[in-house]
């Protein structure tokens, strides 16, 4: 099946844009990658077994767009990722602290708490996502738990399944 | 008491994208539309150039002769937004911005990548190509239930991310496979060199580094990419086997962008 772009940019370019700032941390370039998907997702001619396939395989290509931006584009103009956070409508105090600990942690952690915590995805299907084992996918979410927990104390809970 | 998950979604529901991203969108069809446009004529004119080469080759051994046979290394940028021949001691971008490869460090801080290879051999009396590379191997994306592999050495899952494809996909890994001539195509078969468990000595501290220098770059894409060659056996319809061998390496510009590249050794 094919789901038509408008559909899909309505949708999801929010769940897409969230997945690649969480990556990459700058809103210009995760708004550039989010471009890059949907055009990406135009030129594919792959044939979709489901709308729920075609969420993940556009999560896929933005988060592995993403991983590869934070590598190409250090110079370019840009706001800081700071002064993009004073930017950003934060209804409570702990909000923001939840997301400036979040985004503080290393990259391969923020990738597997965003699709576990964000996105509802269980292990498999980010295992599936990002193409690696499940058991990396266990560890990584594992570390960031307890990195979160160190960071956040009484603002995290133990953590729940 | 709210969950974690609650407060993960309450604290990353501010991100948006920009009012103004619908826009570019729906510019996106119409740019899109010229672009095939553009990609026909070049690829016509590069058909052109192709068949003239390879005529230019075979006239000047007689037109007709029977061993008259060449090639010609076409490399396409994965977009497939240029295409350029490759020649003995040149060496050429591939994957240019982003797209087409996926880099970085696992949970271990070793180094891995997955990079398209957007090769093809255009000529006459080719049947078909035999790849190999020194280190790692092939992830093969093809529509799930139609393999272009005639055969190979199938190898185990390399954990390097998935360059291609998506959920009505199949993928496959490699340490060395036969393609037919005709099958060519990256509409229906893409080509990555994928590794893991590069041994790298920053620790993988490379990926969060703010600043780092061209030379930091430098080393560290060396570091990934350590010497890596791909083998591609040529082979002709009368039996005979040309090889070609091309090594990967990377080009980092002033502004600090790295693009891979392919240098052609014989």
């Amino acid at each position: 099946m094919r789901v038509p772009i408008e559909l899909l940019v309505k949708k999801y370019k929010d769940n897409l844009f969230s997945a690649a700032f969480s990556i990459c941390k700058n809103a210009q370039d995760a708004e550039d990658i989010v471009q890059e998907t949907y055009l990406k997702y135009l030129k594919s001619k792959q044939d979709f077994e489901s709308e729920q396939h075609i969420k993940a395989w556009l999560l896929r290509v933005t988060i592995n767009q993403a991983k590869n931006i934070v590598l190409s584009f250090w110079k370019r103009n840009r706001i800081t990722f700071q002064e993009y956070m004073q930017e950003l409508p934060f209804e409570t105090q702990e909000d923001s602290q939840v997301f400036d600990t979040v985004m503080s942690l290393p990259r391969k952690y923020r990738v597997v708490l965003h699709l576990f915590y964000f996105e509802d995805y269980s292990i498999s299907e980010i295992s599936e996502i990002l193409q690696v084992k499940e058991n990396t996918v266990k560890s990584q979410l594992a570390r960031g738990r307890k990195l979160l927990k160190e960071k956040l104390k009484e603002a995290w809970n133990e953590d729940e399944s | 008491m709210k969950t974690n998950r609650e407060k993960y979604k309450d604290a990353f529901k501010v991100l948006h994208t920009s009012k103004h991203f619908h826009v570019e969108v729906e510019s996106m069809k119409e740019s899109r539309k010229t672009a095939f446009g553009f990609m026909a004529k070049r690829t016509l004119i590069a058909t052109c150039i192709v068949m003239l080469s390879v005529f230019g080759v075979t006239a000047g051994n007689g037109f007709f002769a029977k061993d008259a046979q060449s090639f010609v290394l076409v490399v396409n940028a994965a977009d497939d937004s240029t295409k350029d021949e490759l020649h003995i001691g040149e060496k050429l971008a591939i994957n240019p911005g982003i797209g087409g490869h996926s880099i970085g460090t696992d949970e271990y801080d070793s180094g891995y990548y997955c990079i398209n290879i957007p090769i093809k051999f255009e000529g006459e009396h080719i049947k078909n190509i035999d790849y190999s590379v020194n280190k790692g191997g092939f992830q093969i994306v093809e529509k799930k239930g139609k393999s272009n592999i005639a055969e190979g050495n199938e190898i185990d899952v390399i954990n390097a991310g998935q360059n291609g494809g998506g959920p009505g996909s199949e993928v496959k890994y490699y340490s060395n496979f036969t393609l037919d001539y005709n099958l060519q195509s990256s509409e229906t078969i893409w080509i990555n060199i994928a590794r893991e468990g590069i041994p790298l000595s920053d620790g993988g501290d490379f990926i969060s580094a703010e600043d780092p220098t061209i030379q930091d770059l430098e080393k560290h894409y060396q570091e990934l990419l350590d010497g890596v060659v791909i083998t591609c056996g040529v082979n002709f319809d009368d039996g005979t086997t040309e090889t070609v061998d091309m090594k990967m390496g990377c080009a980092i510009d002033d502004n600090k962008n790295h693009k891979f590249t392919l240098e052609r050794v014989n």
